[in-house]
């Protein structure tokens, strides 16, 4: 397994550049590529030592536990091609989503678009999903802890609006 | 709905729901603004990007708040899909609908048996609203048996783009409808006709000299048809996938022959094909790519033809034998012999000739079959 690290210049000039590694050591040779588009360098490292080692990621505002049970995920997903573990990951993570504040869920899907991890982001987005399916729109709000700032002639606008999405 | 993850999920009480995902704290401070204003609509919106969400779901959002509304209506792929299924007044629905501009690149429209959907409608849309049918690709009108041809001539003018049209179950349209079809829509690929009794080999004609590149046609029960027509299609369609002949009894080997010209079929339903013999059978079986095929009711097709699929069809997954006397254990052998890697579906019920037809002695021949019934 390859590890890549992206280094994206921004409009600060830097004189240095300082790159560090938790967990697996490499003895090979990097190899930088630059992209002159977006004026990113890419180094990837081949490291068969890691062939079966993911690094735990630090998820920002959720707890503990949360973390724990997206890292064993990434760790379980990530160790094994055969459809029965990656299922396993998967089932073991939704079950514990299940279980979770929608808060918390909602974070998990900005960390997982952020960091482009896919898997996890069809597990959160369709957890959200799922709770949003045939409420009202009262309980969304309630649910997701959102407040309304519509006037009600606002509100009343767009429900007629889309009269006809509703049955009747 | 993605169905990719397997888990199981049972269906939330709403209220204890509620309360249980209820996040906690009530004061409106900067980070509840915060959440509200910039963080649930982002989510909502890479949600809505990524999964097919329900009609519904979708305008509830949009009167949850401002800052929802404003981040999904700037959303393109939220706008994309009009469904109406099953519901009532469709028409009034629909065009109410396409008087919302962020509707005008609606790429799919369905009416499945959609009530209150009539040519009046249609006609409406061509008339006021073809701009906003340009981007339609697919647009399904399957039980809308109150449409005729005059509806089909209106839609079809407003939707140069489309390519994928159904129009199941609905007697009235005739080859006139389709000759519309054909001079407005260019770009067909998938062609629903099922139970369209008014077609005939003229639309067959039509069809296959338009769309060259046609991909899948499903024909059930259009019993005007006959072999003249059929083989129209055969010589000029040469790129379908898949061909649904279900319930047509009339074609004969003449057609059935010319089957070997379709070199990329996967799907071939041939049920109730009372005059489909070995004969045509052996140049089925040079359609190598066929996974699904369906001879139900196929009664004077013997070991010899099936033995020719076995042996052609290697990478076959489904096949139905069904109420077939005439073929005997001796085809099994030859198809456990080629395919029993493939085969997950095999409905030999009926056939009285295969002795060992037992479940536990096809899983013998076939350790991957699943399902052993079909037909009913």
């Amino acid at each position: 397994m390859s590890q890549t690290v992206v280094l994206e210049q921004n409009a600060v000039e830097t004189q240095s550049i300082t790159l560090k590694f938790d967990g697996c050591s490499s003895d090979a040779n990097p190899s930088p590529i630059v992209n002159p588009e977006n004026q990113s360098i890419t180094i990837k490292f081949d490291d068969q030592a890691s062939n079966h080692h993911t690094i735990p990621v630090s998820i920002p505002n959720v707890d503990s536990e949360t973390e724990a049970a997206v890292n064993e995920f990434l760790r379980k997903h990530g160790s094994s091609d055969e459809e029965s573990v990656r299922t396993d990951a998967m089932n073991d993570l939704w079950s514990f989503i299940e279980r979770q504040e929608i808060g918390t869920v909602v974070v998990l899907v900005k960390f997982a678009s952020d960091v482009k991890n896919f898997e996890l982001l069809e597990i959160f987005c369709q957890r959200v999903a799922d709770v949003i399916a045939k409420k009202t729109v009262e309980e969304v709000r309630e649910i997701f802890n959102i407040a309304n700032d519509f006037t009600p002639e606002e509100e009343q606008a767009i429900r007629d609006e889309h009269r006809w999405a509703f049955e009747d | 709905m993605d169905q990719g993850t397997q888990r199981k999920c049972s269906p939330p009480d709403r209220k204890k729901e509620i309360r249980k995902t209820k996040m906690g704290g009530s004061d409106v401070t900067m980070q509840q603004q915060l959440w509200s204003r910039e963080t649930v609509p982002k989510v909502m919106k890479i949600i809505s990007s990524r999964l097919r969400l329900p009609q519904r779901d979708i305008i509830s959002l949009l009167l949850v708040s401002s800052s929802l509304n404003r981040t999904l209506v700037t959303s393109p792929s939220l706008w994309l899909v009009l469904d109406f299924r099953e519901m009532n007044n469709a028409g009034d629905r629909l065009l109410a609908a396409l008087s919302l501009a962020r509707y005008h690149n609606v790429k799919q429209i369905i009416l499945e048996f959609a009530q209150g959907i009539e040519d009046k409608h249609l006609g409406i849309l061509r008339n006021q609203f073809s701009g906003a049918l340009k981007n339609l690709e697919h647009l399904n009108l399957n039980g809308c048996q109150k449409i005729s041809d005059y509806g089909i001539e209106a839609v079809t003018k407003a939707s140069p783009s489309l390519k994928i049209f159904s129009i199941y179950w609905n007697v009235r349209v005739t080859d006139v409808g389709i000759s519309h079809l054909v001079n407005n829509c260019k770009h067909i690929v998938d062609l629903n006709l099922s139970g369209c009794k008014g077609m005939s080999d003229k639309s067959l004609k039509m069809i296959s000299e338009s769309y060259q590149h046609l991909e899948s046609l499903d024909i059930t029960r259009c019993i005007k048809t006959t072999d003249g027509g059929l083989q129209q299609i055969m010589v000029k369609c040469s790129g379908l996938k898949s061909l649904n002949l279900y319930a047509l009894s009339s074609f004969t080997d003449v057609a059935y022959k010319k089957l070997l010209l379709l070199v990329h079929l996967r799907f071939l339903d041939l049920c109730g094909a009372q005059n489909l013999s070995d004969e045509g059978l052996f140049s089925i079986a040079k359609c190598k790519n066929i996974r699904t095929l369906n001879l139900t009711w196929c009664v004077r097709v013997t070991d010899g033809g099936v033995i020719a699929i076995a042996q052609g069809c290697t990478s076959l997954e489904y096949l139905s034998l069904f109420g077939i006397v005439g073929v005997t254990d001796k085809c099994l052998e030859a198809l456990s012999k080629f395919c029993s890697n493939t085969i997950t579906t095999l409905d030999v019920n009926g056939c009285i000739g295969i002795k060992k037809r037992s479940r536990e002695e096809l899983l013998q021949l076939f350790p991957y079959v699943r399902c052993f019934k079909v037909h009913s």
